[in-house]
């Protein structure tokens, strides 16, 4: 991913590495190195961790961030101020001619005009991460852990919901609101794995992800909760409209035609869910253990029932 | 050709955990290489030909994954994933048999290609079977062991669910504190599991109503299986009767069938001296004692809490002495008397919290 970033900014690593060039050898050729003895190291220190940290914070910038304006308006202004701080830095070794002197006293502009492009830079981002900030609403609430996300479908994982579902217990309690869970699990899903591969069985979750974050409502939370199980926090949210909610998610999942790679054979996944509502009477592991159970019963009522259908299981004596 | 194998002795195929562990990690973006780092083996040799490794190998390949995959899941996957296709002929056979009990049987004469690193004991008792499973070999590292415990619950749950189309009631209990990641115990293995975490040197234990073992699978052959099982016993060295097992596992063993066995008979039953042993045993961070207490404390505590079996009885199974002897031994295994243990079960069904 990091790579990825990086070769989209590269004209911009191009320039970072010309301007950096440029102005080493100009300094050297236009000026002279002083003598060991008068070299102060503890200026060359300091000024040099300075130089070499804005150096790092410009490739942290440009591998993580895709190009674009805020990116490049980031760049230039950190890049002025770096060579304001390598000019500080070359001082030490490099001693100039009295005609060639500018060369010294041009040294703080560029960190002057750079820290006001950094400046509007930042407010820039301030925009972008508000569009970014509802694009990912319903997955996250209040507080971000990028730790805490889940790799196959990118929702946050059972642990922020632990989490959430602390911080809303805690709230309902205090307000004497109430609350309702979600529970979702795509039914037969090892088979889809043994089938068409694990690869595919991750595709298929990170697509059932993404149709759950469409049938919510803006203030839900969707999380993964493990394997093929997704739970959703409702706040204010009674039991009754959880239900349709979890009608409305099945009945999405249900139209769902998927493709397994190239292939235009549709596959229908299904899920089996439940619902319940909480005033805040129980822990969070009260919760989710109640909330497991009740799944395995719909899950075990569901797939026994049409065991009986295909294969009739009779005990057979010793 | 020796009958036990140790920590670092290279018995483990590779392609039976490994491997899948390898794919695991590098779907979740981590590198070959990088999972293997320090266990002395690598990524092209995997590839290339079989390879045989130790306990210790994989034991530092499976503490770099939860390292380098934190979320709980790799285990449970990794189980998903063994049954049938990684198990070879046993898995094949294990797909041929009748029904559970009959995979169970197969279980018992297979482990070894099956799953080398824990054993299993079978009690029954009230129309319930019991399943202990023990380490065959002391891992030295809790999170390992815990590892191996999730991959086996998981892969027996897959297995159970693939031959007979749902999952029965089966109740874990495991012998260690509820793990953060607890999500992944309910969603893979079902809502009836509880852990034990006051007492140690318990089994890994899986109950299941006796009349589920018997449930007749759609398909089975039984010639394809003996098939398959006489593959595999063809692959055993001529001059060698059954496989090599765990050195732990093979002293719970004889204990088990030598009431009262001494380290002198295990030892020379074993072919090398007392000496030797203790070291090895030692290495272990065990001692012989130690195993027999371990032996003895988890048939008291099955024969108190299910069977229901008084301080008499038991003490006289175990062949102690008389019956405060026997007391005293419980307190100094467990921290609490049989009696006290009783109360807990009688007051909050058992002692998980």
């Amino acid at each position: 991913m990091s790579h990825y970033f990086f070769t989209s900014n590269k004209y911009l690593v191009a320039i970072l590495l010309f301007t950096l060039v440029t102005i080493c050898s100009t300094a050297i050729t236009i000026g002279e190195f002083k003598a060991i003895n008068s070299i102060a190291w503890v200026d060359i220190i300091g000024e040099g961790g300075m130089m070499l940290m804005i150096f790092t914070w410009i490739v942290f910038t440009l591998i993580s961030r895709p190009a674009g304006r805020v990116t490049t308006w980031l760049f230039t202004g950190l890049l002025l101020t770096e060579i304001s701080m390598l000019l500080d830095f070359l001082d030490e070794f490099i001693h100039y001619a009295a005609h060639n002197s500018w060369f010294t006293t041009v040294e703080s502009f560029p960190a002057a005009i750079g820290m006001v492009l950094m400046t509007f830079a930042l407010y820039q981002l301030h925009f972008e991460q508000q569009t970014i900030n509802t694009q990912l609403r319903r997955t996250e609430r209040y507080y971000r852990e990028h730790s805490l996300t889940d790799f196959v479908t990118q929702l946050y994982s059972a642990q922020y919901m632990k989490q959430q579902l602390k911080y809303e217990l805690n709230h309902v309690k205090a307000h004497h609101s109430t609350f309702s869970l979600i529970m979702l699990d795509v039914r037969k899903f090892n088979d889809f794995n043994q089938r068409f591969g694990y690869a595919q069985g991750d595709f298929l979750l990170g697509e059932i992800a993404k149709l759950l974050l469409m049938n919510i409502r803006d203030g839900d939370l969707a999380c993964r909760y493990a394997s093929d199980r997704f739970i959703v926090l409702l706040p204010n949210t009674t039991a009754n409209v959880a239900r349709v909610i979890s009608g409305h998610i099945e009945q999405a999942v249900a139209h769902l035609a998927y493709k397994s790679g190239d292939s235009s054979t549709a596959i229908y996944p299904k899920i089996s869910s439940c619902v319940n509502q909480y005033q805040g009477q129980q822990s969070y592991q009260e919760i989710l253990a109640q909330l497991n159970h009740k799944m395995s019963v719909v899950k075990y009522e569901s797939t026994a029932a049409r065991s009986d259908v295909t294969c009739t299981n009779v005990p057979v004596s010793n | 050709m020796k009958s036990y194998f140790e920590q670092n002795d290279k018995v483990l195929s590779s392609h039976h955990m490994l491997l899948s562990l390898v794919d695991i990690a590098k779907q979740r973006g981590v590198l070959p290489d990088v999972l293997l780092k320090g266990s002395k083996i690598f990524y092209s040799d995997l590839l290339r030909e079989p390879l045989k490794i130790s306990s210790e190998q994989l034991q530092k390949v499976v503490l770099n994954s939860i390292k380098l995959l934190p979320q709980g899941d790799v285990a449970f996957l990794l189980g998903r994933r063994l049954f049938p296709s990684h198990l070879g002929n046993t898995g094949n056979a294990l797909m041929n048999c009748r029904h559970l009990a009959d995979m169970v049987r197969v279980i018992q004469t297979q482990q070894i290609p099956l799953f080398p690193l824990l054993f299993m004991t079978i009690k029954r008792h009230k129309q319930q079977h019991f399943f202990a499973f023990n380490q065959s070999l002391t891992t030295l590292d809790t999170r390992y062991y815990h590892f191996l415990c999730e991959v086996l619950a998981s892969a027996l749950v897959c297995a159970i669910k693939w031959r007979l189309g749902y999952l029965p009631k089966l109740c874990f209990t495991f012998p260690y504190a509820e793990p953060d990641y607890i999500e992944q115990y309910q969603v893979n293995l079902g809502s009836d599991i509880s852990f034990l975490n006051s007492v140690t040197q318990q089994p890994l234990q899986i109950s299941i109503k006796s009349d589920d073992l018997y449930l007749r699978f759609c398909d089975h052959n039984q010639s394809l299986k003996r098939h398959y099982l006489n593959l595999n016993s063809s692959l055993l060295p001529c001059n060698q009767k059954a496989q090599a097992v765990g050195l732990i596992q093979y002293i719970l063993h004889f204990i088990d069938k030598n009431n009262s066995a001494t380290l002198e008979q295990v030892a020379s039953s074993l072919l090398i001296s007392t000496a030797t042993l203790k070291r090895k045993i030692s290495a272990h961070q065990s001692s012989y004692q130690q195993i027999i207490d371990q032996y003895k404390q988890q048939q008291a505590m099955f024969d108190i809490t299910t069977l229901g079996l008084n301080n008499d009885k038991v003490a006289n199974k175990l062949k102690f002495s008389d019956t405060t002897n026997f007391r005293r031994s419980f307190k100094r295994w467990t921290g609490m008397t049989p009696n006290e243990l009783r109360q807990c079960y009688i007051t909050n069904k058992g002692l998980t919290d």
